[in-house]
């Protein structure tokens, strides 16, 4: 071997945390299903998001190589992008239904980060379709409740304001909805299609989060629901990264979002998105691209706990 | 910026959804505003062009949940109350000044004009900037206007910046105050950093009052409220200013000037919303926005979310449910 054989060190295609490539066959139940969404054409904002899971792969990659605590779990599959139709909405929609509902019939738990909050509904959809007898509860961490009335749904399948009314529909009602972090202000109609779910402030988590999950489940009739879960980067307070939301004053830090996450991982937690980041916005190169690899960790994390308060 | 202002996100928002009029229909009690894409000289950094259109766009975002909702009202989680924006308030969005691209003798004198128009019609003029200096077109505007008013400057300076071959002037120097006045005309609030001793001598002389950034940090927001509550005591009428450059350059950069250990956004719309003086007001200047240099946004958020603290009871009202 050459001096210079011995420089050389080779990269291989960056993925997640350094998982291994698959596919669906690779799938199986306890493995995780990690994707990206490369769309974030139908929220009406600043663009950008669609490029998280790129740049999360090659953010996730420095933490490996220098040793850091990042430990990733040995059943996570990067399983690429999820196909899209970015403008297409109508087919956009039905695709990623259908490629949900494929990734939940092999028994794997799906995990899709980038993109935008207004894809999930299509993704939960599927997972419903994949999995009929689950009692199905939604878990969503963000500053927005996103519960305005769905209009014109079929000129508009995918909408970001409204995707969280739409998750309750597809699982049971605004009761099956528990909302964490929001803004400490909401638009009045929306705060009221929520007025029986469990709503907490971003200030009400940041004081305390014991009990939290108990108090998520003495909520539900019934104890035998498995959970998904929904994080908006938007979550955060400013200045630490920027997301697609202006916010200012009260929000989570890191700390206090990786600290929530890993609490809910006591409850049973079947799919999960991480949505909302815009890399461009990360002005200081990459410290908020790892910031949210670390909030990813938690994720993975909290959903290969065993859901511990659930029968 | 937002993605949830419904799908009527604009480029060429108006302030706070304002109709775009004419100055002869300004009527009394209504808001007036106006910008000054004035940019900075050198040796301060150039950006302040684009100020008044991103503060507009800004407060679009920082108003999403109240224009999410049909009915203008938002719910806080954390004290329980509603509050409703006033649809029913008159606001009139004038357009920026045309082929203002730096602070001139001329665009002073448009800017003193236009002040002292809406003024006389009784409304309330809000000037968007735009470099520091337009607050000189608009304190000779409110005089030639108004009758006497107290000066509230929330800015990390004592003067107005140095352009165009007009020399810098201190603040003390923009009222026209006996030096033996008993007047308390001017309150300084958020300086920081070094700052010529002439200038501070030349407050004291009218008896104005300076609260440094380093007092509000170390005795808490209380401490410039206290100082507004005299401030305010004192004079029926005020003009406020508010210079982005008060807030630390950490929290925002997008500013012609840098700011090491200024004001958190949090601390300015605290101060400006337990403030209580809307119903004081006789003009609003926000200036020093430079958006280019801050490419997260947050400078224009900031002075957005600060504008509408500051205005409180002219723009929204608690209601109970």
């Amino acid at each position: 071997m050459s001096s210079v054989d011995s420089i050389l060190s080779m990269q291989s295609v960056p993925s997640f945390f350094g998982a291994p490539i698959g596919d669906i066959e690779d799938l199986s139940e306890e493995k995780i299903a990690v994707t990206g969404l490369f769309c974030d054409h139908f929220s009406g904002g600043e663009p950008g998001a669609r490029y998280a899971a790129r740049q999360l792969r090659y953010a996730s990659l420095p933490l490996l190589t220098h040793g850091q605590n990042i430990s990733p779990s040995n059943n996570i599959i990067d399983v690429g992008e999820l196909n899209v139709f970015p403008i297409e909405p109508m087919k956009t929609q039905s695709i990623l239904k259908e490629q949900s509902f494929r990734i939940h019939q092999t028994g794997a738990k799906l995990l899709a980060l980038g993109g935008d909050y207004s894809l999930i509904p299509a993704l939960v959809s599927g997972q419903l379709k994949a999995r009929p007898n689950s009692d199905l509860k939604i878990i969503r961490i963000s500053r927005n409740l996103d519960t305005a009335e769905i209009s014109n749904p079929q000129k508009k399948p995918l909408n970001r304001s409204c995707a969280t009314r739409q998750l309750g529909d597809y699982c049971g009602g605004a009761k099956s909805i528990a909302l964490l972090g929001v803004s400490d202000s909401s638009s009045l109609e929306e705060y009221e299609y929520l007025v029986d779910s469990f709503v907490r402030s971003a200030q009400q988590l940041s004081s305390s989060l014991a009990g939290l999950t108990e108090q998520i489940l003495d909520g539900l009739p019934d104890k035998n629901v498995s959970f998904y879960l929904s994080v908006d980067i938007d979550v955060l307070a400013m200045p630490s990264i920027r997301s697609n939301s202006p916010y200012l004053g009260t929000g989570l830090t890191p700390k206090q979002l990786t600290s929530l996450i890993l609490e809910l991982g006591k409850l049973p937690i079947i799919g999960a998105d991480v949505t909302g980041y815009i890399p461009d916005l990360d002005i200081s190169g990459s410290a908020a691209s790892v910031t949210v690899v670390e909030i990813i960790r938690s994720v993975i994390e909290a959903m290969s706990q065993e859901g511990v308060l659930c029968r | 910026m937002s993605k949830n202002f419904g799908e009527s996100t604009t480029a060429s928002a108006t302030y706070a959804g304002f109709s775009e009029r004419n100055l002869e229909e300004v009527t009394q009690g209504s808001i007036v505003v106006f910008g000054a894409p004035t940019d900075s000289t050198l040796p301060r950094r150039s950006g302040c062009s684009n100020g008044p259109k991103a503060i507009r766009q800004a407060t679009m975002n920082a108003l999403t949940s109240y224009f999410n909702s049909p009915s203008k009202t938002v719910v806080s989680l954390d004290t329980g109350k509603t509050t409703r924006f006033k649809s029913e308030v008159i606001g009139i969005d004038l357009g920026d000044l045309a082929d203002c691209t730096e602070v001139t003798t001329e665009t002073l004198k448009q800017i003193e004009q236009l002040t002292a128009r809406v003024s006389d019609s009784k409304g309330l003029p809000v000037l968007l900037g735009g470099d520091g200096r337009i607050l000189e077109g608009m304190t000779t505007g409110l005089q030639s206007s108004s009758s006497e008013f107290g000066l509230l400057v929330i800015s990390n300076r004592l003067d107005i910046p140095r352009v165009n071959g007009l020399a810098s002037k201190a603040l003390s120097a923009l009222l026209p105050v006996s030096p033996n006045s008993e007047n308390y005309p001017l309150l300084v609030l958020g300086a920081n950093g070094i700052q010529p001793h002439e200038n501070w001598k030349e407050i004291k002389k009218i008896h104005g009052n300076v609260v440094s950034a380093e007092d509000i940090h170390e005795q808490g927001e209380e401490f410039a409220l206290n100082a507004i509550q005299q401030f305010s005591l004192k004079n029926n009428q005020i003009l406020c200013v508010i210079d982005a450059g008060v807030l630390d350059t950490g929290f925002a950069a997008g500013t012609p000037g840098l700011n090491v250990g200024g004001l958190t956004p949090l601390q300015l719309t605290e101060i400006l919303s337990k403030a209580n003086l809307a119903s004081k007001l006789v003009g609003i200047c926000v200036s020093n926005v430079a958006p280019l240099l801050d490419a997260r946004g947050h400078t224009q958020y900031a002075m957005a979310e600060a504008l509408l603290a500051i205005m409180g009871e002219r723009l929204f009202e608690e209601i109970s449910r």
